[in-house]
């Protein structure tokens, strides 16, 4: 089934309680064949087999090496914590990463890097929604489009 | 306008100008090809209604008010398509004049694609976000891409029709057998 093409995912990115922590939301059928190919893995199969263990270090590498934050220039290690099927449906997979304890501070540059499926699809945009004040209130929104090789985007905290 | 107001907009004139993903294109100049470029009014009235029509589906289905089916919506959309190739046919058949069925069938196609939008535009947002603003500035970036694309379409049929001689009714004919063709095999591609 050929739908209206979505190449995009979606990312929502917050900072509270000292840690930023990121959900993101990928179609997973964009991200099989590029798993395949990232781990060289053909055997990757999302909607049948799901996240198993060897499918699950291939996509933390993966997510880890295409989604990086940099605080003032230095990277902020993502830790992974998890992955899975959106429950309703296998059309959309979910993973959920954030950083360690870190004292965020007024005039601070975080730097997000987001090339996810950036190797394998020319026309990916990546959104990314903000909540930089930890009040659950996305008012900031970056878009990275793979056409105009978006690799970064950086925001100033206020 | 902050920056967000303006990422939503870009997201909304991508996806309907989205050349990928022309199920939205080709109905617009489906619509519109039956029409001369000196019609602009009657062709404003059109783009007015299809708006209005997407507009309302839109904004319900992302106040969840509504909520729509997004396979059975993609399959809908290349329908609206193809039934408005057989109403330009039939209209070029019978040599019957413009009146305002024209215009309905652009208000209710329209809700059926604001739906298609919506969709996109479901999968963007998130629980959290300012809904008005964003929606709005996604609405607003939808009628740029709409503007333009009736725009090139008027501006090459100018062209083709001064320049080249190109008859209306070949002009007609022609966007409305290609789009005949394209929505088929969107359907059968779609089912």
């Amino acid at each position: 089934m050929t739908m209206h093409p979505l190449k995009l995912s979606t990312s929502f990115l917050s900072i509270k309680n000292k840690k930023i922590e990121i959900t993101t939301r990928i179609f997973t059928d964009d991200l099989e064949p590029t798993l395949r190919e990232s781990c060289n893995r053909p055997s990757v199969d999302l909607v049948n087999i799901g996240y198993d263990r060897a499918t699950t270090d291939c996509a933390k590498k993966y997510l880890l090496k295409n989604l990086k934050i940099f605080v003032n220039g230095k990277e902020l290690p993502l830790l992974f914590k998890g992955i899975k099927l959106k429950e309703d449906d296998n059309i959309v997979t979910i993973v959920e990463l954030n950083t360690g304890h870190y004292h965020f501070k007024k005039g601070d540059k975080i730097t997000l890097k987001n090339t996810i499926m950036f190797d394998n699809i020319p026309e990916q945009k990546n959104v990314v929604n903000i909540d930089a004040k930890g009040t659950n209130s996305f008012d900031q929104t970056l878009v990275y489009e793979n056409s105009n090789n978006d690799v970064e985007k950086s925001i100033i905290l206020k | 306008m902050n920056s967000q107001f303006i990422e939503f907009l870009k997201l909304g004139f991508g996806h309907i100008s989205d050349i990928n993903g022309y199920d939205h294109i080709l109905f617009i100049i489906t619509l519109c090809s039956v029409y001369h470029y000196t019609e602009w009014k009657k062709v404003t009235i059109l783009v007015t209604a299809f708006t209005i029509g997407h507009s309302i589906t839109l904004a319900l289905a992302a106040m969840k008010i509504i909520v729509s089916n997004a396979y059975l919506i993609e399959i809908l959309i290349p329908l609206t398509i193809f039934a408005t190739c057989l109403y330009n046919l039939f209209k070029i058949k019978t040599n019957r004049q413009h009146n305002s069925v024209s215009y309905f069938l652009a208000l209710g196609f329209g809700l059926i694609h604001g739906l298609g939008f919506s969709n996109f535009f479901n999968i963007i947002f998130g629980e959290n976000l300012q809904l008005g603003n964003t929606l709005l500035a996604f609405n607003i970036g939808l009628e740029i891409g709409q503007l333009l694309i009736v725009g090139l379409f008027f501006g090459l049929y100018l062209v083709a029709n001064k320049y080249f001689k190109v008859a209306p009714q070949v002009i007609t004919f022609g966007c409305t057998t290609i789009a005949l063709v394209l929505s088929s095999v969107m359907i059968i591609q779609r089912i």
